[in-house]
């Protein structure tokens, strides 16, 4: 015990100047100030973390984030206590989450989200309770299609079509085959997507769809394959594609078709675990910039992963998608006047500027429709032996659905 | 294992006194529970209600497992996968008609109560383990199948489900119970009726019959019993228990998804009515707390719902070595010396 008290002052000098010396970056992007005091601001996130795959990026890099934000000056002083639930990719615990959020605990809004399941579940929740929710990752057709949640990313909808169109211009493929798991409006309304696109192109479109839960890659290949097209998009999760793209080594497929995937393959660990076979033969649809771009918000993103977030947290698309909805909903609340209330967060979220970043190719807003899909445009990649390179630059993926957002 | 030493164990107490005065007696603690629901659960918050409101909907199909296996000597490895059954009946009848949830509940009930029956017709030829291995088959395909299939959402034809873009629709809950509250006490409610019912059935003249066939088939054959009809109520019944159960819980969450109904669950409800001890009526309740409950309080400690398997694993080696009658037995016991420890003060 006579040691706890030099202990306990180098901690504290030790903390101190690790906190007078920030990365500036960091600083800069959530906020200055003297550390928030006062009664907590909350704000909720439900993500799809134990179950088929972890999905709970998005919400590490907002919790990294608001903490930076609670260390700055916090939302004109107070703190915003971050609550984060797991839905384990299941409905009805994503309702009893939503409800502790929404009920329980009283969030006034929710930001950085991702799960597969949870806007189908909770949307009308949300809709009828006021809650204004900016996901980090929408994955599922609710996700773009209720009044009250604005994804931060496009939607594996418009990745997968990306993904497409470029093999489209760029390399003649003329059919494709979709490859994605059959949760209900999640694999079969990505994939629809391309059909819509390619109706008056005389694009040939199939489906091959699963359940998540008893994936079997070597079958679903062979399925692929045998309908003859031109690309095949593995519009899966990393997790789900890396088997697959391996039962598609294992049969030396690789030069057969041309083969693609959304974002959610954009992962720095994702060509190390495919292996050398596939450098410079898988090429992916990205809804944010490149992990390694020299932007300020990917810089700022990066900055404060490192100092507010674990070592162990992943630094991927979907962590950018999570720093983005934290900042986003974070310059929101800063620019209420008055109560921050449910109802003032989703007023002024729907009356909001549109705010620009180096990690998306055009302004976002949350906006004030009935439904909500500002990303509409991305960069495609092309796996290299260890890493990815850009290898076209911003372009809208060009979905007919999109008609009513255009207009 | 449990299976053979189902048939050997010897049926608890018979009730000796009035109906009435039995019921009351046999089962104080299992009303009390329902009454202090009733009192408590509304003030625990949202998330609370929305979890007691699918551990009544687990009990209530529970009590048809407990049904099964105290008074037939069946063992149905399918508790959870019939309630998926009835929560599909649910569904497709509620999208496709827009009938009152009141009739589609007892329309699911009826249908699973119909493809119990169905589940039953191997127990014509096969019991023990080849019986459970059946029904555990069943829970299993029954996963893949729905995985595959989904639960329907609203969509046309024979499957009922959305295909790409267009909006999924909630199942409709009561129109006396829209807030979770109001659903929870209204589940509580159906969930009192389904074990009345299965106490009356338990002691009408089918009861009597499953007591017999419960002895043995030479025993029931003896006493002029028709097996196989007998049987048949008893798997209907089991069936119409988790119809009403899949129904409203597909009531409380507006859908359901094929994650929920994976054969591992229907194995665990099994092994938690065990535990609950099965020739009470309050095992389901205790089955169906421990089943929902229990990894959502310890979730809410911070500690990972999934070691509830582990406890519960050890929980059933105790309750087969030590307990044969379960926690709802050790709870009579309890009750029961206290009260006559507190006549005997009186005397």
């Amino acid at each position: 015990m006579k040691h706890a008290l030099p202990l306990t002052l180098a901690a504290l000098a030790c903390g101190f100047s690790l906190a007078m010396t920030p990365p500036a970056a960091a600083n800069e992007a959530c906020g200055s100030g003297e550390p928030a005091t006062g009664e907590p601001i909350k704000i909720g996130a439900i993500v799809g973390q134990t179950g088929p795959a972890d999905f709970s990026s998005a919400s590490k890099s907002a919790a990294a984030f608001f903490d930076c934000v609670n260390a700055n000056g916090g939302i004109n002083g107070r703190p915003v206590e971050y609550l984060v639930e797991d839905d384990a990719w299941n409905p009805e615990t994503a309702a009893n989450a939503a409800a502790k959020l929404v009920n329980d605990e009283g969030v006034v809004a929710m930001a950085g989200s991702t799960s597969f399941i949870e806007c189908g579940t909770n949307a009308r929740f949300y809709a009828d309770n006021g809650i204004g929710v900016i996901a980090g990752v929408g994955v599922p057709r609710e996700c773009f299609f209720s009044s009250n949640i604005a994804p931060m990313n496009m939607g594996p909808r418009l990745s997968t079509l990306g993904a497409a169109i470029d093999a489209y211009e760029n390399q003649g493929a003329r059919s494709f085959v979709c490859m994605a798991p059959n949760i209900p409006n999640v694999g079969g309304w990505f994939c629809e997507g391309l059909a819509a696109w390619g109706a008056d192109k005389g694009v040939e479109t199939h489906n091959v769809l699963h359940d998540p839960a008893t994936l079997d890659p070597t079958s679903l290949v062979l399925q692929a394959m045998a309908m003859g097209a031109d690309a095949i998009i593995v519009a899966e999760p990393a997790p789900a594609a890396i088997p697959i793209f391996n039962a598609a080594e294992d049969q030396d497929l690789r030069e057969e078709a041309i083969w693609l995937g959304p974002t959610s393959i954009y992962d720095t660990a994702f060509p190390a675990a495919v292996g050398d076979y596939w450098a410079g033969a898988i090429k992916a649809h990205i809804e944010f910039n490149t992990l390694d771009s020299d932007g300020v918000d990917n810089t700022a993103w990066l900055s404060i992963m490192d100092e507010y977030g674990n070592a162990s947290d992943p630094r991927d698309s979907f962590s950018q998608g999570g720093y983005l909805a934290a900042k986003i909903i974070t310059g929101v609340l800063r620019g209420i006047d008055g109560d921050i209330t449910r109802q003032s967060v989703l007023e002024a979220l729907q009356t909001m500027e549109a705010v620009d970043s180096d990690l998306l190719c055009g302004a976002w807003s949350f906006g004030p429709g009935d439904r909500h899909n500002a990303n509409q445009a991305g960069r495609m990649v092309t796996m290299t032996a260890d890493g990815w390179e850009t290898s076209r630059d911003c372009f809208v993926s060009d979905d007919p659905e999109l008609a009513d957002i255009r207009s | 294992m449990a299976m053979s030493e189902t048939s050997r164990t010897p049926l608890p107490h018979a009730a000796p006194r009035g109906f009435l005065a039995a019921a009351a007696s046999q089962h104080g603690g299992l009303i009390t529970a329902f009454f202090l629901m009733a009192l408590i659960v509304p003030f625990l918050g949202s998330y609370w209600i929305k979890n007691f409101t699918s551990m009544i909907a687990v009990a209530i199909a529970a009590q048809g497992v407990a049904l099964l296996h105290a008074r037939l000597g069946f063992v149905s490895l399918a508790g959870i996968a019939m309630m998926g059954v009835g929560g599909w009946f649910g569904l497709r009848l509620a999208h496709a008609t827009g009938l009152p949830f009141e009739i589609v509940l007892v329309l699911a009930a009826l249908c699973t109560g119909a493809a119990g029956v169905l589940l039953g017709l191997p127990a014509l030829k096969h019991r023990g383990l080849i019986y459970a291995l059946i029904t555990l088959m069943f829970a299993a395909g029954f996963h893949v199948v729905v995985s595959s299939i989904g639960f329907p959402d609203g969509g046309s034809g024979f499957w009922g489900r959305i295909d790409g873009s267009a909006e999924r629709q909630l199942m409709a809950r009561p129109a006396i119970a829209a807030s979770d509250l109001a659903y929870f006490l209204y589940a509580l409610a159906i969930a009192a009726a389904a074990f009345t019912a299965t106490h009356i059935v338990t002691k009408s003249a089918v009861g009597r019959a499953w007591a017999m066939i419960r002895a043995g088939d030479a025993v029931a054959h003896a006493a002029g019993v028709r097996i196989g009809i007998a049987r048949a109520k008893a798997f209907g019944l089991a069936g119409a228990l988790a119809g009403v159960g899949g129904c409203l819980l597909a009531g409380s969450i507006g859908q359901l998804d094929g994650r929920s109904f994976d054969p591992v669950q229907s194995l665990l409800l099994y092994g938690l009515v065990i535990i609950a001890g099965p020739w009470s009526l309050a095992a389901a309740l205790i089955a169906g707390f421990l089943y929902r409950m229990f990894p959502a309080i310890l979730d809410s400690w911070g500690v990972d719902g999934d070691i509830a398997i582990t406890i519960f694993g050890l929980a059933l080696i105790h309750a087969i070595v030590s307990a044969p009658r379960g926690i709802a037995g050790q709870l009579h016991d309890l009750t029961s010396a206290i009260q006559n420890r507190l006549s005997g003060v009186d005397r």
